[in-house]
């Protein structure tokens, strides 16, 4: 598995930071990050740092949402533009290996930039917003950091499916953009229904399952269905993997002219 | 267990393409098309342009699929034991497919690491001295010219010492000089790497210098197969002659020579007989005793090239 997985996801995360874009969107985030900072620091007198890192993430995770999203379609269009998904496929290596090793590459990625996201704006928020009175811990900011991610990894994913369906960039972002919008108006309409609770867009924001107000923020009861956290979890897991089982079957079948 | 199965058989051709055949839209692409080409060899894989090499090469490196027939590497079906069948392959379709933000160097890790079996230091900088890319390696592909991209895709298809190589129109965008480079280093790795090597063309003078033995495919069918080597002088010849017509001896030189087997080519007073290369020089001589007038005598083209040249013209058609 290591021996398999660990060279094609090396290579893969070359490519992504071969190019200036990904180092761009980090440098971005965290100019972001500084930016929300001094503006707490002249609007508010009770945010701290760790209220700062919330208030950071409430935006900055539909820039990492959108770049992810790009960037997984980007990762196959690219391959199909230049030709070098010839290269991919002529090797001794599954297709599905392959699949996994650029989905994996992106998540690396989305992963770098909710953590850096995070530490700079606690960092930001520790020089500039020292006497913070809004009672978040840190292991609220955690907490809240954590749940973002169902939502990432499984758009990421879906963004890749879209991404070798139709090889292109403009088609992944619109459907991802539609369905993140679509997607929670339709569960709270359909939220009295039983049935509603299979539905992956119920439980993208997990944030509704746990205890503390804190952390739950604006998230309302509707959109959370009535099953525990983990069974949430586990359904966003199962979506996800149907997701890169369809994107490594598609990919497998399909012949390359 | 393991070892024996992975293990290059050396009894079976480096590849068997066996009645392979490719359908798209309702045309027959490739048609029950057969060869098999041994390790060491250099196999010229000739037919006019649209005639279905790349099609061919494509199902060769499983990028596409076929309808019927078997295509094996080393004895692997590339069908039914992709695997090991493409461990066994390096190859070229079409253009070298080279990432153009990275550098040489980082595009031959790139095909290392997806390689089976670990590719060390040592083997890189072995293909790159070879292909003679040292100077350059460490620039961004972007800045190659087309003959060092060429040189570079070569070097990544033989970096893990497969026991066949495909090179789909390798020529193409390389000056003469390029072709005699590519032709020795070819001849190289045929002979110390005991490859088979399989090249594409379109154009015959381009590669028979270079092969061994060359297949002319025309329509996705094959059409004929022959052996280049030095020693093949059974060969048949296109021997041509041309007069000092006059009009008074015209009538009686056409008959002479109508008698001898020349058939006429135009009115311009040229001839030509179809001959083996070691009567050549009896034919003249003959020729010279019967007093015929010649203007000037040449082997004009191998029965290899006429076939091939028939064939791409009226591909061109
Ligand atoms: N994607 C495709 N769809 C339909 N026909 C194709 C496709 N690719 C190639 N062909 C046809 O297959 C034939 C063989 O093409 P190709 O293998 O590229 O020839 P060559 O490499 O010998 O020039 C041509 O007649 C071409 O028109
Ligand atoms: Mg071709």
């Amino acid at each position: 598995m290591r021996r398999i997985l660990f060279p094609l996801l090396r290579n893969e995360l070359t490519k992504l930071f071969a190019r200036p874009r990904s180092v761009m969107f980090l440098v971005f985030l965290a100019a972001f990050a500084v930016i929300s900072g001094i503006i707490a620091e002249k609007t508010t007198s009770v945010m701290g740092a760790y209220g700062l890192a919330i208030r950071t993430l409430d935006i900055g995770r539909y820039f990492v949402l959108a770049f992810t999203v790009v960037l997984a379609a980007q990762t196959i269009a690219d391959e199909f533009r230049d030709g070098t998904i010839k290269l991919l496929l002529i090797r001794p290596r599954s297709r599905g290996a392959i699949m996994l090793s650029k989905w994996g590459a992106v998540v690396t990625l989305l992963c770098m930039s909710l953590l850096l996201l995070l530490l700079a704006s606690l960092a930001v928020g520790v020089l500039l917003l020292p006497r913070g009175t809004d009672g978040y811990t840190l292991w609220v900011v955690i907490r809240v950091y954590l749940y973002t991610l169902p939502n990432l990894l499984f758009y990421v994913g879906l963004s890749l499916l879209v991404g070798v369906l139709t090889a292109s960039v403009p088609l992944s972002i619109t459907l991802v953009v539609i369905l993140n919008f679509m997607g929670s108006t339709f569960t709270r309409l359909a939220s009295g229904y039983p049935w509603s609770q299979w539905l992956v867009f119920r439980h993208l924001d997990l944030r509704g399952h746990d205890p503390s107000l804190l952390v739950r923020g604006t998230v309302d009861d509707a959109t959370v269905g009535w099953l525990p956290l983990t069974e949430s979890a586990a359904i966003v897991v199962v979506y996800l993997i149907v997701c890169l089982a369809v994107t490594a079957y598609v990919f497998g079948r399909k012949e390359v002219k | 267990m393991a070892n024996r199965e992975t293990a290059v058989r050396a009894d079976k051709p480096a590849i068997e393409v066996i009645g392979a055949t490719k359908v798209l839209n309702g045309r027959k692409i490739i048609d029950r098309l057969s060869f098999s080409v041994e390790r060491g060899e250099i196999y010229g894989f000739l037919g006019p342009n649209g005639a279905g090499k790349t099609t061919t090469i494509r199902m060769m490196v499983g990028l596409i699929r076929m309808n019927e027939g078997d295509i094996r590497i080393q004895g692997h079906s590339i069908r039914t034991d992709r695997k090991r069948a493409l461990a066994e392959v390096g190859a070229i379709v079409e253009n070298p497919e080279l990432y153009r933000y990275l550098t040489g160097r980082q595009n031959l890790q790139q095909y290392a690491n997806l390689c089976e079996r670990p590719i060390d230091r040592q083997r890189i900088d072995e293909v790159i001295r070879l292909v003679r890319l040292e100077d350059a390696i460490d620039r961004k592909v972007r800045t190659y010219s087309l003959g060092m991209r060429q040189r570079l895709g070569i070097a990544q298809a033989i970096l893990h010492r497969p026991s066949l190589l495909l090179l789909d129109e390798p020529t193409n965008g390389l000056d003469p000089a390029g072709i005699r480079e590519l032709r020795d280093y070819l001849r190289q790795l045929a002979r110390e790497e005991n490859m088979a090597i399989v090249v594409s063309s379109h154009l015959l003078s381009e590669i028979e210098l270079l092969c061994d033995r060359v297949i002319i495919i025309q329509k996705g069918r094959f059409v004929a197969e022959r052996t280049l080597k030095e020693e093949a002088t059974t060969d048949v010849l296109s021997f041509e002659i041309e007069l000092a017509e006059s009009d008074e001896n015209k009538d009686r030189m056409a008959q002479h020579l109508e008698s001898r087997g020349f058939e006429k080519v135009d009115d311009s007073g040229r001839w030509t007989i179809p001959i083996r290369k070691e009567h050549v020089p009896a034919l003249i001589e003959s020729l010279v005793q019967d007093r015929v007038p010649l203007m000037q005598a040449r082997i004009r083209t191998t029965a290899l090239e006429d076939l091939f040249l028939r064939l791409t013209e009226e591909g061109i058609r």
